[in-house]
């Protein structure tokens, strides 16, 4: 076992040798290394150097048609932003606008990025100048529109920014809708005087729609890599040699932190892109085999990880819902509760008995968001704790 | 209560007086993309509702009066020969719009309601060996006579399973009454002059929102134990199926979603449990000769089912 487990730590040394080796080519021969790109979305790690490296002439289906468009591609990717750090800037800045809405569809034209995507990309860009009406309009989530009317209502608009990110990472509304909803908040925040947190959200808006068209970009330049490398006419004498560039890993998922892809200004040999994937998979399996974890016990982990999770989401959302059904319990001397009662029907039945202190109420309300909508228990603990108080509760127990 | 709601309330409030839980109730069987049954007696504005529904949601809408000797190509449609051309061309039926109203449906040959329910299930037709997607959103709204004995085919159990919901449009109140007579000019302009305040898009979007309504796993346990519950009530012959639990959650998400909610909580549930399971109860014979209320049966096991606890 220690053999083999020497066997895969001198693999991996090796690959980090080659790869420094490359990287010191790349530092001499790259062309244009400035540019950052970040990339998210996912769990998948693909090295973009290599999908970017395979650009050299000939015709579709074959390395040369992303060889053809790869320069005009890298060239609509650095056009992105434009040198705007917001949204703001972006709307306000006609030519930024115009130059985006080109590079959007010279990529869409390219056939790596969605056109769909696209569209969606530019209408989110417009709606920095949309009335306050029409961006309600978009939001068809009715989660978001309440999150916006607890802002309004002095909830800090800062608090809701996780929640939305969460429902947009998790494919439960769109970019439209979230630029939409980031807009609205940018906007309270500037009537409440929370400059900083709307200069924030202005940032934040334009780095989503960076992100998601360097996502949708990455993932076509892959798929133009997978069809290079099923093709059967590839002749490693089309590859052109002595020509050698790195850069970042591109995560085809979500990912906040940025990673730098320098562009790309030589080419990696295909030979080299084979050798590299081939010891790359031989020192997994090596390292699999050295580590040894049987499949059984990789499961009794997964099942670990999942049992753990789900503790701390029942965990985290006891404490109200314990304060709830203790104050529950202290009204239930006064007013029995049924079983098959809602918790809607046992406050209209406690106020049309007794005179129903306003605490019972709120944390009725505290309870349904935390118990049914999902809501973070940080956001109300303190105020159905003070609810809890009032109705004589005793925080001891 | 959501934006929707308020919208098709408003629109409609000037021509149906005392209606607003039915509007409320088709309104999220048509979210919920479901067909409605709605039984009553002949002048409690059964037809005008359906009508009233689908001019304000800017749907396409066409009804079909069913007698004992119409045939299902007369609601799906079929090819005729045109002597013009020489070739047989399809003529399509009033089964392809929106919003469908059948009324009476009790009166139509069991082959027609076949025909029909099982369109309704599919979302296509089949004519002639080729198929035909009916366009989304397709909603059946059946009527039929409680009162009626002569000449009529009552569905079969199984056939009621496939509405989502059973409606009972009953007469208005003596003030609602005296509102209708009072005002029954202005009522037929007003339904005249109704616009649409929402397009086939918007309805769409809504039926998509709809959808995604979160339900807490808790939801669906309490769902699962009413339907077990059905299974063994006293009076009930046979519990109603799984489709009835899918029918309820889909129904109780549609609910929230009137209500301006994008979570589901048990009230709603039990607010939409008496439409959605009344028509689904079958009886045992002693019962069934007693003539029991269905709705009692229901409220008895909504109170018979604890709700979530922590």
């Amino acid at each position: 076992m220690r053999l083999v487990s020497l066997l895969a730590i001198v693999i991996i040394l090796a690959l980090i040798a080659m790869s420094q080796h490359v990287h010191s080519q790349m530092a001499s021969n790259t062309t244009d290394s400035s540019s950052d790109i970040s990339v998210y979305l996912g769990m998948h790690t693909i090295n973009f150097t290599q999908v970017l490296a395979t650009g050299v002439e000939g015709s579709r289906g074959s390395i040369g048609y992303l060889g053809a468009n790869v320069s005009k591609i890298l060239e609509a990717i650095k056009n992105i932003t434009l040198g705007c750090d917001t949204l703001s800037c972006i709307t306000a800045n006609r030519t930024a606008r115009a130059s985006i809405e080109e590079s959007l569809r010279e990529l869409e034209r390219s056939g790596y990025i969605d056109p769909g995507a696209v569209d969606e990309v530019i209408s989110s860009i417009y709606q920095a100048s949309m009335s306050d009406e029409a961006l309600r309009r978009l939001l068809s989530n009715l989660e978001i529109s309440q999150l916006i009317a607890d802002v309004s209502a002095g909830n800090p608009p800062i608090n809701v920014l996780g929640v939305l990110d969460s429902l947009f990472r998790g494919g439960r509304i769109s970019l439209s809708e979230y630029i939409a909803a980031l807009e609205l908040l940018k906007r309270i925040s500037i009537n409440q005087g929370l400059q900083g947190d709307a200069l924030a959200i202005d940032k934040m808006q334009l780095e989503i729609i960076r992100q998601l068209i360097l996502s949708r970009t990455a993932e076509g330049l892959v798929r133009g890599l997978a069809d290079i490398l099923v093709s059967s006419n590839i002749s490693s004498q089309q590859i052109q040699t002595g020509q050698v560039n790195n850069g970042g890993n591109v995560y085809l998922g979500y990912q906040p932190y940025p990673i730098n892809l320098p562009l790309p200004g030589g080419i990696l040999s295909m030979d080299q892109l084979y050798i590299s994937l081939a010891l790359l998979g031989l020192s997994a399996v090596v390292a699999i085999i050295a580590i040894g974890i049987p499949r059984k016990s990789l499961r009794r982990i997964s099942i670990r990880g999942k049992e753990e999770t789900q503790r701390i989401s029942q965990t985290r959302s006891t404490g109200i819902i314990r304060i709830y059904w203790r104050a529950v319990e202290i009204l239930s001397a006064r007013v029995p509760r049924g079983r098959s009662e809602t918790h809607r029907e046992y406050l209209e039945k406690v106020r049309r008995t007794v005179r129903v202190p306003s605490a019972f109420e709120d944390l009725t309300e505290i309870y349904e968001r935390v118990r049914y909508a999902h809501e973070p228990e940080e956001r109300y603990y303190e105020r159905a704790l003070k609810d809890y108080r009032e109705l004589g509760g005793d925080e001891t127990g | 209560m959501s934006q929707l709601l308020e919208k098709v309330l408003e629109a409609s409030s000037e021509v149906l007086i005392e209606k607003e839980y039915e509007i409320r109730l088709i309104l999220a069987a048509i979210l919920a993309k479901g067909h409605i049954l709605i039984e009553g007696l002949p002048g409690v504005a059964k037809t005008l509702t359906a009508k009233v529904i689908s001019r304000v949601l800017g749907l396409s809408f066409k009804r079909i009066q069913m007698t004992p000797d119409l045939l299902p190509s007369d609601i799906i449609g079929g090819y005729i020969y045109d002597q013009r051309s020489g070739s047989f061309v399809l003529r399509k039926g009033p089964i392809f719009t929106n919003i469908l109203l059948v009324d009476e449906i009790n009166r139509a040959s069991p082959r027609t309601q076949s025909a029909l329910l099982e369109a309704m299930q599919e979302r296509q037709v089949t004519i002639e060996g080729d198929t035909y997607k009916l366009e989304e959103p397709f909603i059946v709204l059946a009527t039929q006579n409680p009162a009626e004995s002569e000449g009529v085919f009552p569905l079969p159990g199984s056939q009621l399973d496939r509405f989502l919901v059973k409606i009972e449009s009953s007469y208005p109140s003596t003030k609602g009454l005296i509102e209708i007579v009072k005002r029954i000019e202005i009522i037929e302009e007003a339904y005249n002059n109704l616009k649409p305040v929402l397009s086939r898009e918007e309805v769409l979007g809504a039926i998509n929102a709809a959808s995604r309504v979160d339900v807490d796993d808790s939801i669906y346990e309490y769902i699962a134990r009413i339907i077990e519950a059905t299974r063994k009530h006293r009076m009930l012959l046979i519990g109603v199926s799984p489709r009835a639990g899918v029918a309820l959650a889909r129904l109780a998400k549609a609910w929230a979603y009137l209500d301006g909610r994008s979570y589901v909580i048990p009230d709603d549930v039990k607010a939409v449990a008496i439409p959605v399971l009344r028509h689904r109860l079958i009886f045992k014979p002693e019962y069934e000769i007693e003539g029991v209320d269905p709705v009692l049966v229901v409220k008895e096991i909504l109170a018979s089912v604890e709700v979530p606890r922590p």
